[in-house]
């Protein structure tokens, strides 16, 4: 799910806690703001540490005028390699800048079943993704390399390579097969429900310490603080490329549920809007019926705040998707591969 | 009845016309102009116009809501964004150097009629929900500031990092902006603590205190960038129909609408930073919905915190138009809501219409005069403004400010983490944590 995503259904159940919102504002604590902030530290971690201090074997960068089978050929042999050496290889390869705004897309496909790397070639696009007219590469367009050793995909077989940075992958040698590991330095030690349960045991130690008693507020900040972590992990879940959920006695991603992308809209929307809406609850309840005599039927808020708007998201969603089928459907053969994830929908 | 109508026709409606002057002019912020206008108010308040709130009242609504369409046009050519705009600066600016600048004022503006829409359909459960939402969410204020503050740092992803020699050089090539953003945030809190306690100058109104450090902030740093960088605007076509759709509409309105109307019911928070949330909670992705949010979003922020003012029961003034408005009349019951909402829908009428006038003269106009002389023009303007309402002192915050503003351009993190210059010393401030932050930095 995207960031924000994360940080508002994190806060949202950390308001659950019992006694949290009530204590927040008894005693001017930012303590459900702890919530928000441990709810969206797991992709803090990963997009802005282990990102950039990860270590990779192989670095490659496309030419301006890129060669399919050159990009293809490397892949290839990082993938031998690993099953050579019986070790992981990490892979990293760059997107291909043209300008201030322009990128010039391809796209990888490593496909199992025939052994081969494919790249693709594509056309120049702005940052916004948005193929710029007339920019379709004059080159050769699409390129193929074999691969000596068996290999399986465990994410995705297409990558599409547009922005920014481009992916990595980690070749994990297992049992005379390679595994290919998309982005191997996210969601491993960062998403797991034992840090996010060590985070909280620490942070409730320092209230303790702070307040010198160990029970009260401290186990609320704690679970406050491990509540909202596990809120991001678990909503990973829902998506394909899983997380390692209790590392270090894990050590590797469990797969997702694949039941959404993290940056399809509906679901992200209809998180924030529910999250918004028991935040809203908890405050509500929260609040002080002496000083501001205000009275919400719980049936009327159901109704009107979730049931309704929630029936109305799924039916335009429903909607939207029946007409996105009709119009693959009526499409060219091969159009509807274009919906794939990359690594930028997955940073949120 | 008839009299009253026409009274409330005539007066939005030059609202809006004294808006399309004001609106073009870059960095001259309507609260400004509504600030002489209340003055003038003042002086003639004996009088029988002057006394009048169904004249002044709708004259103000076409004021703002003249000034927030048709100040798009100075955002996206000029280069001189507000500080609620500053997240639409770089898909327009795109547009702009693509040729598409006209593009880009309609998709903007269509979001700000959406928005209109929007706020008109909202109009009648305004009353019970605002108040009840005042009484729930009042006493949370103070760490619903901070919770969007710490969004707003944790947020930002870094620029770079991708290409380096070792992990180390890539680390800090990526922590680079993000640092500069920290950075940015904390200098723009620590001037806001020191301007909000003994800013160094004397005026009458709220908003003239900030003034200063928005221009430095947001403007100044924009018009240096435009100086600096030689840009030469390429020719701009002018297309008989604009490339969206319905649902790119639909979601920018939408996503435009509850950002804005956030930022405008939030104490502090501007349309600016709502649009950045809203943006991330629809996940929008398509520039086009993203010029048509914050289209929406900056209209439903500056209107909808006018309009707060006169929704019956709520008692709610945001926004510095509002605030100094109340000083000198309460409105009160359904007929003065009605009365601004429809100044309102005429208004936006009427400034959507004046758009296109306003956007092909201004293609006209720098076709023929050099770029880098408008933005001359344009310091020069920002800089006599400040002059003007602040004085010397007023001048000093601007040059601050400024220095402040240009990190975020030289190192390319986010504009918005100067928004701290109101978040940080209001959030502290709510918490009670001011006064000993003040204390500690000498300001007591």
């Amino acid at each position: 799910m995207k960031g924000f995503t994360h940080f508002i259904s994190a806060t949202a159940l950390a308001s659950c806690v019992p006694g949290a919102t009530a204590y927040a504002v008894e005693h001017t604590s930012y303590i459900i703001v702890l919530g928000g902030v441990f709810g969206i530290l797991p992709d803090t971690l990963d997009f802005k540490l282990n990102k950039f201090l990860h270590k990779y074997d192989v670095m490659h960068e496309p030419a301006a005028e890129p060669d399919p089978d050159e990009i293809a050929a490397t892949i290839a042999r990082a993938i031998e390699r690993a099953a050579a050496e019986q070790r992981q290889v990490n892979l990293h390869t760059h997107t291909i800048k043209l300008g201030a705004d322009l990128w010039r897309q391809y796209s990888i496909v490593m496909d199992h079943t025939r052994r081969e790397v494919v790249v693709k070639i594509g056309p120049i696009v702005n940052t916004g993704k948005v193929p710029q007219a007339g920019s379709e590469y004059r080159g050769k367009t699409v390129g193929r390399a074999k691969v000596a050793c068996a290999f399986q995909q465990t994410y995705q077989t297409e990558t599409h390579v547009s922005i920014f940075s481009g992916p990595s992958f980690g070749f994990i040698p297992k049992q005379g097969v390679v595994e290919v590991h998309f982005i191997p330095w996210h969601r491993s030690w960062s998403h797991s429900l034992t840090l996010a349960a060590l985070c909280g045991a620490v942070v409730w130690g320092i209230v303790a310490l702070w307040y010198g008693t160990w029970l009260y507020p401290g186990w609320m900040f704690g679970a406050v603080v491990a509540l909202g972590m596990a809120t991001h992990i678990i909503e990973d879940q829902f998506g394909h490329l899983g997380s390692n959920l209790f590392f270090p006695f894990t050590k590797e991603r469990s797969r997702g549920t694949k039941s959404m992308h993290s940056g399809d809209a509906m679901p992200n929307f209809l998180t924030v809007w529910l999250s918004v809406a028991l935040l809203f609850w908890n405050m509500y309840r929260a609040h002080s019926a002496v000083q501001y005599p205000v009275h919400i039927s719980a049936l009327s808020y159901f109704l009107y705040v979730v049931a309704i708007p929630t029936a109305l998201l799924l039916m335009g969603s429903a909607l939207m998707n029946a007409s996105a089928s009709a119009a693959v459907v009526t499409a060219p053969a091969g159009a509807a591969q274009a919906e794939t994830e990359d690594e930028e929908d997955e940073a949120g | 009845m008839v009299a009253l109508m026409l009274k409330v026709v005539l007066s939005s409606c030059a609202g809006t016309l004294v808006s399309a002057v004001i609106g073009w002019l870059p960095a001259l912020h309507v609260y400004n102009v509504a600030m002489l206008f209340i003055v003038f108010h003042q002086q003639v308040e004996k009088t029988a116009i002057g006394n009048d709130p169904y004249v002044i009242m709708p004259f103000m609504m076409g004021l703002i809501v003249g000034w927030t369409i048709l100040n798009t046009v100075p955002t996206i050519f000029l280069g001189a964004p507000d500080e609620s705009a500053v997240l639409m600066v770089f898909p327009t600016q795109k547009y702009l150097m693509q040729g598409r600048g006209y593009e880009a004022t309609m998709l903007s503006a269509l979001g700000a009629l959406g928005g209109i829409g929007c706020l008109l359909l909202v109009a009648p459960l305004l009353s019970k929900t605002l108040s009840v939402a005042r009484a729930v969410m009042g006493p949370h204020y103070f760490w619903i500031l901070m919770l969007i503050l710490a969004y707003m740092v944790l947020s930002e992803f870094p620029k770079g990092g991708d290409r380096g020699p070792t992990r180390l050089a890539r680390f800090w090539d990526a922590w680079k902006s993000l640092l500069a953003g920290i950075l940015t945030l904390l200098l723009a809190g620590w001037l806001g603590f020191i301007l909000m306690r003994k800013a160094p100058i004397n005026t009458t109104f709220e908003f003239s205190n900030i003034m200063p450090a928005f221009v430095g902030l947001f403007g100044i740093p924009w018009v240096i960038q435009n100086i600096m960088s030689g840009t030469e605007v390429p020719e701009q076509h002018i297309p008989k129909s604009v490339d969206c759709t319905g649902f790119i509409a639909f979601r920018g309105i939408t996503g435009g609408f509850l950002g804005g109307f956030f930022a405008a019911y939030m104490p502090i928070i501007t349309g600016g930073i709502g649009g950045l949330l809203a943006g991330h909670a629809t996940a929008q992705n398509d520039e086009r919905a993203f010029i048509i949010s914050q289209g929406a979003s900056k209209l439903v922020y500056y209107v909808g915190a006018f309009l707060l003012l006169f929704v019956p029961l709520a008692g709610i003034a945001r926004g510095g138009l509002a605030n100094m408005l109340r000083t000198s009349y309460v409105p009160h019951g359904e007929k003065d809501f009605l009365m601004i909402l429809a100044a309102m829908a005429i208004a936006a009428a009427l400034a959507f219409f004046m758009l296109g006038l306003v956007v092909r003269l201004t293609i006209w106009l720098i076709k023929r005069v050099d770029y880098r002389l408008l933005s001359w023009l344009t310091l020069a303007i920002m800089t006599t403004l400040v002059f003007a309402i602040t004085g010397w002192g007023g001048l000093l915050i601007m040059l601050v400010s400024t220095g402040i503003g240009m990190i975020p351009i030289v190192y390319y993190s986010r504009r918005s983490n100067c928004m701290g210059v109101l978040l940080i010393p209001v959030a502290l401030d709510m918490a009670g944590y001011g006064p000993a932050i003040a204390r500690f930095m000498g300001l007591q």
